[in-house]
């Protein structure tokens, strides 16, 4: 077999035997088509439209892609219990969360209710300086409430959360312990990540930092996984270390992320500088980095 | 929660392999999932229940397809004149593709296997099986490609 995957088995090797001839050729006629993600996925819209077009004339023309992709739909893999149980938890838990850029429930029903209460205190606070005979310890009552009443901040680039990928470096990358992987190292952070789980997740990232000064995965997701933590100045931190490590396959991610990193931490400049060079880019983020820029005064 | 979780539990299935069929990649496609209903639950007091599932479906589709464009899927493939297969196909194409004895599960992992050349996990994680099924099925698809072999020399 020309094209033999990485668990193949010495009995799978005897059943197949008789037939690798043929399978061979098949392979040779079949090496070229659209991957069948590309092929499922046209079916659902999801597909860019370049790859739209490719898809669907390869859906229509070959038998093998058509073959392809309906069987798999076919088999129609669903949730079972447990898994269905542990999105809900999650679902709840991010839920709980307040949202980048958006006033959670709480500031949503009290900052009116807290605005107006600050309005009055300040007119109580003017009415007191021209009457000094109000009792003088109503003072620092005032300005401690005025100060609760600050509207929590909100920003112009909103937080989302970027999927799980590797470089290809890190596919051949090799773990700390014997036949370990990187891979194998690191899917206690990633998994924790993946959960919604940052705080296990940031401590297993810096976990296995050290251990793989090379790895632009690392800091890049310990710097989101902060950022979902609230941590902008750590998140900053992790993301410049990515950066510095120069790969191209999360050039722009980090780009984006820092500018978020550093709206948040407070540095506007720094995040407008971010935003163009995306803007000026092609990357994915390009569109949203210039209509972001915009909104940065 | 409780009108939020039956929602989730009326509709979590099948915006889960909507999600898989779009990415085939089922831990992603659980992460669109969860992150499409958590947009439903920020936005519950804007969506109609009559929207659902399609606006769920919406959210995971336009996650996904921010998926691909940054996967930028490299142009490996050979793009052949109008996308047309070669004429005749091979004998042992023909019976994977007709033969009754293969159920679909079956034609699915033996071709992604021995044609696309993918491991027992990545045939899991496309098609949402467990790695012992996909065994399983190899087992069998193997064994009647094998049979097939020995009763008539396919080719």
């Amino acid at each position: 077999m020309t094209k033999r995957p990485n668990d193949w088995d010495d009995r799978e090797d005897q059943l197949v035997a008789p037939a690798r001839e043929a399978l061979e050729a098949l392979q040779a006629r079949h090496g070229g088509d659209l991957p069948v993600q590309v092929l499922r996925a046209a079916e659902t819209g999801a597909l860019p439209d370049d790859l739209e077009e490719d898809a669907r004339a390869a859906l229509q023309h070959s038998a093998w892609s058509r073959a392809l992709a309906a069987d798999t739909a076919e088999n129609g893999p669903a949730l079972d219990r447990h898994a269905e149980d542990r999105l809900l938890a999650r679902i709840h838990r991010d839920a709980q969360r307040r949202p980048a850029g958006r006033p959670s429930w709480f500031a949503q029903f009290w900052r009116p209710a807290l605005a107006v209460a600050a309005a009055g205190v300040l007119v109580t606070t003017v009415v007191w300086r021209l009457q000094p005979e109000v009792p003088g310890d109503l003072a620092p009552q005032t300005t401690a409430t005025v100060g609760a009443a600050k509207p929590a901040p909100s920003f112009v680039l909103t937080l989302d959360k970027p999927a799980v990928k590797l470089t290809p470096m890190a596919l051949v990358r090799r773990g700390t312990g014997r036949n370990a992987t990187f891979a194998d190292d690191v899917a206690p952070a990633m998994n924790a990540y993946r959960a919604g789980d940052y705080q296990t997740a940031a401590a297993e990232f810096a976990r296995v930092q050290p251990a793989f000064p090379d790895s632009v995965e690392v800091p890049f997701y310990l710097g989101v996984t902060r950022l979902f933590l609230n941590d902008a100045a750590g998140a900053v931190s992790a993301l410049e270390a990515a950066r510095k490590l120069a790969d191209d396959t999360f050039g722009a991610d980090i780009a984006w992320y820092l500018a978020v990193a550093q709206e948040r931490a407070g540095n506007l400049a720094a995040a407008r500088s971010e935003l163009d060079s995306l803007c000026g880019g092609k990357s994915s983020y390009a569109q949203r980095a210039c209509d972001s820029a915009a909104k940065f005064k | 929660m409780d009108e939020f979780d039956a929602v989730y539990r009326a509709h979590v299935q099948s915006v889960f392999r909507f999600a898989l069929r779009a990415v085939s990649n089922r831990a992603l496609a659980e992460d669109l999932t969860a992150e499409a209903f958590l947009e439903l639950y920020r936005r519950r007091d804007q969506i109609d229940a009559s929207r659902l599932p399609a606006w769920l479906l919406t959210v995971v589709r336009n996650k996904a397809r921010d998926h691909w464009r940054r996967q930028q899927v490299e142009q490996r493939y050979v793009e052949r004149e109008g996308g047309a297969e070669p004429a005749e196909a091979p004998a042992l194409e023909q019976w994977v593709l007709e033969s009754s004895e293969l159920k679909p599960v079956h034609r699915t992992c033996l071709m992604l296997r021995y044609v696309h050349g993918m491991s027992r996990a990545e045939i899991a994680s496309t098609t949402g099986l467990s790695e012992t099924q996909v065994k399983g099925h190899l087992q069998y698809a193997l064994e009647l490609l094998r049979k097939r072999f020995q009763q008539d020399g396919t080719r």
